[in-house]
């Protein structure tokens, strides 16, 4: 639209008073360019921040990212269960996951810079994340539902300008499998450890 | 006053409008001139010029929009400190920052709570006929202000449709116009410059 009233003007002072040959169209109550556009045009309002002289603001980062742990423990039953002494385990008869049962676990960020999260099952050899452990015949599994991989890495954003809803990811945890051989009646599967790095 | 009637002949001649404004009447006593389609009645202090019945005329719409850089400054003091639970920046010493505008050459300053940027937006009726504004946030339900990262910006005359009249009768020049001010302010929440919105303004009849 600036264009158009840019070319306007231009033909305007050219043309003289010939203003009727760049009459605009009315259409439905709007005024419109001959190109059938409507009558208007905007502009941005940007915002800069500075430190008081004049150049980038450099404040001291504070962290503070809270993890909140949900729901990660998970419910078996069975008809029966046997204590084998031979093996240390009891042995289940007909033993199965209760259905649709996940945990979560949910960083958030509420620092003024990003944090890199790192989430895994203990026990990782040769440095790749264990994002699965079998415990019993069950399988708890872990993967990333909410929140991106940039690089490889889990950057969660600085919590600046985020107001109420600073940003967050969120692992889900899901348990499968059939029980069989279980450690215990009331048994862990494995550790999740976080750690969160600059 | 004579070359006004001059400027006027001219102009209706070129503009072709076919009126024979000065074939007058020898006649008339009164100092009256009439042509064959308009009158014109002299006097000492005014010049009225009539058309006889309807002239047609097209309406020519041709409105300008300038626009001030709508770039402002934030500029923390030294030492604030970011809370990590409330999000926001905390002063120092009881002092936050301060706002200013400024374009390449002028420059307005404000305190912590904001600057008012005079004239932000002009909008001027070169159009033979009223034109209605209405500038604000969003082109289709528009709001007089937007909020990002703790930043408001306010159209200060809100987003009512405002009329500017015909530019008939007045030259080019000092054509009909409307300005609108426009007021940054609050605390930023964040270190980084950013886009807080986008002004449309919307011309219609």
């Amino acid at each position: 639209m600036k264009k158009f009233l840019a070319l306007l003007l231009a033909v305007l002072m050219i043309a003289g008073m010939s203003v009727t040959a760049f009459a605009t169209s009315v259409d439905s109550g709007d005024i419109k360019d001959e190109a059938g556009n409507a009558g208007s045009q905007s502009a941005d309002v940007k915002i800069n921040i500075t430190g008081e002289d004049g150049k980038p603001l450099e404040p001291t980062v504070i962290y503070r990212v809270v993890v909140a742990w949900k729901d990660l423990e998970f419910k078996v039953t069975a008809t029966e269960a046997v204590w084998e002494a031979d093996e240390q385990h009891y042995k289940l008869t007909d033993g199965k996951l209760v259905e649709d049962q996940f945990g979560t676990l949910t960083i958030t960020n509420h620092s003024n810079a990003p944090v890199t999260i790192n989430a895994a099952f203990d026990g990782a050899e040769d440095g790749t994340p264990l994002v699965s452990k079998v415990t019993g015949g069950i399988t708890a599994t872990m993967a990333l539902t909410e929140g991106e991989l940039t690089g490889g890495k889990l950057v969660v954003d600085s919590a600046e300008g985020y107001g109420d809803n600073p940003p967050y990811i969120v692992y889900t945890v899901t348990p499968s499998g059939t029980p069989q051989n279980v450690p215990d009646l009331a048994y862990t599967v494995d550790k999740i450890s976080i750690t969160i790095e600059k | 006053m004579k070359k006004f009637l001059a400027l006027l002949l001219a102009v209706m001649m070129i503009a072709s409008m076919s009126i024979t404004a000065f074939a007058a009447d020898d006649d008339d006593s009164t100092g009256l001139m009439y042509g064959d389609n308009q009158s014109v009645n002299t006097s000492d202090s005014t010049v009225l010029v009539n058309f006889d019945g309807s002239v047609p005329t097209d309406t020519v719409y041709y409105v300008n929009v300038t626009w001030k850089a709508l770039d402002f400054t934030y500029s923390f003091v030294q030492g604030v400190t970011w809370d990590p639970v409330n999000h926001v920046y905390q002063p120092k010493d009881g002092q936050i920052g301060s706002w200013k505008w400024f374009d390449g050459t002028d420059t307005k300053t404000g305190d912590a709570s904001g600057v008012t940027l005079d004239d932000a937006i002009t909008v001027v009726n070169h159009s033979n006929a009223s034109v209605y504004i209405v500038a604000g946030f969003g082109a289709t339900n528009p709001s007089a202000a937007m909020t990002s990262n703790g930043v408001t910006a306010t159209i200060v005359e809100g987003i009512t449709s405002r009329e500017i009249v015909t530019a008939e009768g007045t030259i080019a020049t000092e054509a009909p116009e409307i300005t609108y001010d426009l007021t940054v302010g609050g605390t930023p929440t964040t270190d980084s410059g950013f886009e807080l919105g986008t002004i449309t303004v919307t011309i219609s009849n």
